[in-house]
């Protein structure tokens, strides 16, 4: 366990800008982005922003669901069907219009809100900010869900980079910088090494997508709290999402397993480049198929095959969206075993191929 | 005898090379051995297959395991440098030490400490930054802790000064060699590795051209500093190696017979590097 635990820190000390440093920085680049936009775009915000432009109140009269804003806020959800940039000129501009609106609608004597607040629904839709036409912006449960959808798409998206970059150098940079003799000067087995490698990928980077989701959501609700009143307790609930998101990961590597040991076997067979060997084989390989079979009607499968990893990935991503079982131990099996066959070679190319 | 190494009728052939030529290698335990040759020789080879890193044909045993199939339990007990300066550039002194730590149970910290003190490399150092002969000294710091059988190291003091060559080797002889423990060097820096070695292999073509153990060589290797008038009579004794040198004529004898030898001139010891040349050009 010792030399495991050891195998796993020598990988996070070579990697750690890749599976920590990077995500990191994404996480947190995008959580300070999410919150500013809310900051901007948040229902008080809003509220104080109008009022600010038409002479009304800056804070709401209540803060209860059926408030005034509400009716804005579903108001513009319900309005809209396009989406616009929100620059500053768009802003300035509909800021104008609410006012010439309000002045023009509003009864100078009386101070109903639900009066001031329908001018709104004349404004064109089309030129309002992004933002304030997203529901979540309109309560801290919704901004918060929004904060770790983004931040998951983010995150996988970022892990999948890093994860396959990771797979395809790992095994191929030791042999390049003949470090490869100061690592095989140890007790450790090509089968360990191999192992340690996987786990970054399978173990390590989710686990990493799943604390800084929940760190980066954590933020975005404290941000949420600070800007709208409400029930901030039964926001906590969502905080739960994370674990679901986390195996949504781990089902998506899984299917993408032959595609990770395919890459490592290119990173321990590759003598110049692991990333042109392992995308232009494939590709050359399904060439020479259509090919012979083209010429002499002969069928090497090899475009089946790839098509229906393809396709099989597509109903897999399909599968997860829907929230349907994406685990199918029928169409799970040639995944593993494909998976295995590029592990073992890989361990064998590792063990008898390389000479130093 | 415990035999650390045994080797019989080991060969290696690449695409148009014979790296290997059926060589037979022994080696007891609590020996240190200088294996020596030229570029090309084999040494390499020789040394890659009884550390499990290339197959070699024949039968070869190191501490009882197969080098090439049982490498991982081998290396428990089995230590080398198969080339210095070649730590990780990314890896800090402090990481190298937890590393060899966590993945050798016989690798002892304190020493490797103690070794590191007689430096100037810093704990917080990244290999990057330290200069080719530092990475050396962490690379022998971190390999000379470990409490192996048999260490094997291939040209450990390349790119080092002569003071820490020197320092090393002494360090070597007191503060790891034991008499269970048995050593095994290359280098071309014959001189500095004479006076430590107990045993001596010369290795040339693929083929091993000498092996004794040190105490025979002034019995079995006499130089003679030959009298002028005596040349051609000390010629005809069939030395296996001579050369002029400044009026002189140095003849180089193996097995000699020191009796019809004396009244030729002077003789005396030859030095291994002596050895070394006349065996190669023989062998040739």
């Amino acid at each position: 366990m010792k030399k495991i635990i050891t195998l796993v820190r020598r990988e996070l000390w070579e990697h750690k800008k890749g599976f920590i440093t990077l995500p990191l920085i994404c996480t947190f680049i995008l959580t300070i982005l999410l919150s500013l936009a809310f900051i901007r775009f948040a229902p008080d915000q809003i509220a104080e922003n109008i009022s600010s432009q038409s002479g009304l109140p800056t804070t709401p009269p209540t803060t209860s669901a059926s408030n005034p804003l509400s009716s804005i806020s579903s108001t513009i959800t319900s309005s809209s069907t396009s989406t616009v940039t929100g620059s500053s000129a768009t802003t300035t501009s509909i800021n104008t219009k609410i006012q010439s609106t309000s002045e023009s609608t509003t009864d100078p004597d009386t101070s109903n809100l639900d009066q001031q607040f329908s001018a709104f629904s004349t404004l064109p839709m089309d030129e309002l900010p992004l933002f304030s036409q997203i529901n979540a912006f309109k309560s801290s449960t919704g901004f918060v869900g929004l904060s770790m959808f983004a931040l998951s798409v983010m995150l996988v998206f970022v892990m999948l980079i890093v994860s396959l970059n990771y797979a395809h150098r790992t095994l191929f940079d030791d042999r390049k910088n003949r470090e490869i003799l100061f690592w095989r000067s140890m007790p450790v087995s090509e089968t360990q090494n191999l192992a340690t490698k996987l786990f970054m990928i399978y173990g390590l980077a989710p686990l990493v997508a799943l604390i800084l989701i929940s760190i980066g959501a954590l933020a975005c609700w404290l941000t949420a709290i600070t800007q709208v009143s409400g029930d901030s307790l039964a926001v906590l609930g969502i905080f739960l999402q994370p674990l679901k998101i986390y195996k949504n990961i781990l089902l998506l590597l899984l299917a993408l397993l032959p595609l990770i040991t395919w890459s490592l076997l290119a990173s321990a067979y590759a003598k110049k480049s692991p990333f042109l060997l392992s995308t232009f084989l494939p590709l050359g390989l399904m060439f020479a198929d259509r090919l012979i079979n083209e010429a002499l009607g002969i069928n090497l499968y090899i475009r089946a095959i790839i098509n229906g990893y393809t396709e099989y990935l597509a109903h897999f991503l399909r599968a997860l969206q829907n929230g349907t079982n994406a685990l199918h131990i029928s169409t799970l099996w040639p995944v593993i075993v494909v998976s295995t066959v590029f592990a073992v070679t890989t361990v064998w190319l590792r063990n008898n191929r390389y000479e130093i | 005898m415990n035999w650390v190494i045994q080797g019989q009728n080991l060969r290696k052939t690449y695409a148009d090379k014979t790296a290997l030529d059926g060589i037979d290698l022994n080696l007891p335990a609590g020996r240190i051995v200088g294996l020596i040759g030229p570029n090309g020789a084999g040494k390499t080879t020789l040394l890659k297959g009884i550390l499990g890193l290339t197959p070699i044909e024949g039968n070869l045993s190191v501490l009882g395991f197969n080098p090439y199939t049982q490498r991982t339990q081998m290396l428990e007990h089995v230590s080398f440098i198969a080339d210095t300066a070649i730590l990780p550039r990314w890896l800090k002194v402090k990481e190298a030490l937890v590393y060899v730590e966590g993945v050798h149970e016989k690798f002892n910290r304190a020493k490797a400490l103690d070794f590191l003190a007689k430096t100037q490399i810093k704990l917080t150092d990244t290999v990057k930054n330290l200069s080719k002969g530092m990475v050396t000294q962490l690379h022998l710091a971190l390999i000379m802790a470990i409490d192996s059988q048999l260490l094997v190291l291939d040209e450990p003091t390349l790119g080092l000064d002569i003071l820490y060559r020197k320092q090393f080797y002494e360090s070597l002889l007191n503060d790891y060699y034991e008499k269970q423990k048995t050593l095994l060097i290359t280098t071309h820096q014959v001189e500095e590795i004479e006076g430590i070695l107990t045993d001596l292999i010369f290795i040339n073509n693929g083929k091993i051209v000498l092996n004794m153990p040190m105490e025979e060589l002034p019995n079995r290797f006499t130089v003679l500093q030959v009298d002028l008038a005596h040349t051609e009579t000390a010629r005809a004794l069939n030395p296996i190696y001579s050369r002029n040198l400044l009026g002189n004529i140095f003849m180089l004898f193996e097995q000699p017979d020191f009796a019809a030898l004396t009244p030729l001139g002077q003789l005396s010891t030859p030095s291994v590097a002596d050895i070394f040349v006349a065996k190669m050009q023989n062998s040739h």
